[in-house]
């Protein structure tokens, strides 16, 4: 809330930008999954919501009037292809004393730690369940490219890039490819005559593939090298930092909204008798249960968003990591197998996790479990033979 | 059984994972994927004495075999490169390009704003943007799970920094005379946790992202690491 600084009005104005952004910006990724307009426009107005947002919203603070005059704080911008200081873009790291190389090392540990589960968590999420993937995958790879790129950084002195947590779920989103299929229940005879006598088709859309490719990821890269042309930097200086934290709260809201803790938690506060059995497994554990595991889950969120909010933040890593252990023995204790199945089962499909050697034997769920102990019998018999 | 014979047989293992994945990747769809994995280990059974394909414990996530995992990885996903590219020419991934652009560039200039005021100006839009072009053009181009983004880091990688700085603050008040000039201090400085975090490479070529399967189950742990994401992206608004 920074924007409030300079004048009430100029906040005022501020804040509203951002909350428009963010409604605009819901609306149309909403349309999409919605049943207004023609499937090819849902489709496009939702793929590019976010550049229509920007764009629209930007225009929107230079419209000439009240709009204009009232200052909204727009990015400091630099020059084409330079550094933010006079340097060259190589920097003589080997002109340090010995001991500032020590004093590095723990924060190196640290960055580490913290590049280790970010990378982790957004290929597992990229990659996760519902997503038909058919390309194999691989963790160790990954790990050598990111400790090249931030050494490659490190020499630049730029910040180090790794992969992030919303984003690398929205892009396999975005690459997803739906179809719309033949509806399961079609209406009887009778019952078409009566209530459909123009006949047209109930369809459900399915999420048939996933474009894996690495086009996307290398353009966007290429993109981000243009944005650093004078031209281009002028228009990032036109855009207002109120649009820009209206961008935070449509990425944090959207996966606020499709969140774990937040289905578990309106769970224990819903109607039962108007849920259907069949679609929820949830309906299988006691509420008590329910409401334990959730409570681990808001204490867990509690801690580390407390953490992250005060100078301790570089601590965040070694917390989360801390947390794994605690799933993979004290959960065990305090849940049945069947209960975690159902509230925590795996992120990832088999197919990325193959590439590691499948699940270890603590964390694996029934079903994991069940098809390992099929895959020893097997061995067990042919060795046998 | 397995385990005691490992050692000796680990090429020959290497050569019958590699020779199975190869079988499979030619065809289409996840179902006959791995039916076609099963017909091959099936096969290859009868003359080997253990038919495990990448299991938990194998030799391509154990600590004795250094590389293993990645040399695994590039060789399963080698077949799949040339159909990386030529599948990128559709629709979808305009779509995603401009998506992933906005989503990527927005919050990093967001984020540098704050970066510009805690780093004392040491980091400003160009740095970002290198960092986020540097993050997406080598994970395009070289990575084995191309799908996952890369980009310029976050608000915990910030503060991370911002310590940095203070800790060099306190160390030049107690050592005078070894600080640098200022401005370039503290990119130097920050040049080198960036060795450290080279142990990146031996996570990758000594196997220890075996470990990162415990994260993929702990759903818990990961979902407390989004939402306070989530949340601290709301937050961090303004």
């Amino acid at each position: 809330m920074e924007e409030f600084d300079a004048n009430a009005r100029d906040g005022f104005m501020s804040t509203v930008l951002a909350f428009a952004f963010f409604f605009s910006y819901w609306v149309l990724t909403h349309l999409g999954s919605s049943s207004y307009f023609h499937r090819n426009l849902r489709i496009l107005v939702s793929d590019f919501a976010m550049a229509i947002c920007v764009v629209f919203w930007t225009g929107f603070a230079f419209i000439p009037g009240d709009l204009k005059n009232s200052d909204v704080q727009t990015l400091p911008v630099t020059t084409t292809f330079q550094p933010t200081l006079p340097r060259d873009w190589f920097v003589p790291f080997y002109t340090i004393s010995v001991g500032y190389v020590f004093v590095a090392l723990p924060f190196g540990l640290l960055v580490t730690a913290l590049f280790y589960f970010d990378h982790n968590v957004s290929s597992l999420t990229a990659q996760a369940k519902h997503y038909p993937l058919t390309k194999p995958a691989g963790f160790h790879w990954d790990f050598f490219l990111l400790g090249v790129t931030t050494i490659v950084a490190g020499f630049l002195g730029i910040p180090y890039p790794n992969a992030l947590v919303p984003q690398a779920p929205m892009h396999t989103d975005s690459l997803s490819v739906w179809k719309q299929v033949e509806h399961n229940e079609q209406l009887n005879e009778e019952d078409q005559r009566m209530h459909n006598p123009r006949g047209i088709k109930r369809t459900r859309p399915v999420l048939v593939s996933v474009k894996e490719q690495r086009m996307s990821n290398f353009l966007q890269g290429l993109l981000c090298l243009g944005t650093m042309t004078h031209p281009l930097l002028l228009c990032l200086g036109l855009i207002p930092r109120a649009v820009l934290a209206g961008v935070f709260i449509g990425v944090g809201w959207s996966s606020i909204e499709t969140n774990k803790i937040t289905k578990l938690t309106l769970w224990l506060v819903r109607d039962l008798s108007l849920v259907d059995p069949r679609t929820e497994p949830l309906m299988r554990i006691s509420r008590k249960q329910v409401a334990h595991y959730v409570g681990y889950m808001w204490l867990g969120f509690a801690t580390t968003f407390a953490i992250s909010q005060t100078i301790a933040a570089i601590g965040f890593p070694i917390l989360i990591l801390a947390l794994i252990p605690f799933r993979a023995t004290w959960m065990n204790k305090l849940f049945t197998q069947t209960e975690l199945d159902i509230l925590d089962s795996p992120v990832a499909s088999d197919l990325p996790l193959e590439s590691i050697g499948g699940l270890p034997d603590c964390v694996a769920n029934t079903e994991a479990r069940e098809r390992l102990r099929e895959k020893e019998v097997e061995a067990g018999e042919v060795g046998g033979a | 059984m397995a385990s005691q014979s490992k050692p000796t047989n680990s090429k020959a293992y290497a050569r019958s994972n590699a020779s199975s994945t190869s079988q499979a990747s030619g065809t289409g769809t996840a179902a006959s994927r791995h039916s076609n994995v099963n017909a091959a280990r099936d096969e290859e059974s009868k003359t080997l004495p253990s038919n495990e394909k990448a299991s938990y414990d194998s030799h391509f996530t154990s600590y004795l075999y250094p590389f293993a995992g990645m040399i695994h990885d590039v060789r399963v996903r080698m077949p799949h490169y040339w159909s990386d590219i030529t599948d990128g020419f559709t629709y979808r991934t305009l779509a995603a390009t401009l998506r992933i652009y906005f989503l990527n560039l927005i919050p990093a200039l967001a984020y540098t704003m704050d970066m510009y005021k805690r780093t004392h100006q040491n980091y400003g839009e160009n740095e970002a943007l290198l960092a986020s072009a540097l993050g997406g053009i080598v994970f395009g181009v070289f990575s084995v799970q191309p799908i996952t983004i890369g980009r310029c880091p976050s608000s915990i990688y910030l503060s991370n920094v911002q310590s940095e700085l203070r800790v060099l603050l306190i160390y030049s008040t107690i050592h005078p005379g070894t600080l640098l000039p200022v401005g370039m201090t503290c990119l130097i400085y920050h040049s080198w946790p960036g060795w450290p975090s080279g142990l990146l490479f031996s996570i990758g070529s000594l196997q220890f992202s075996t470990l990162s399967t415990l994260y993929g189950t702990s759903r818990l742990s990961l979902r407390k690491h989004s939402d306070s994401m989530s949340v601290s992206f709301i937050s961090k608004r303004g």
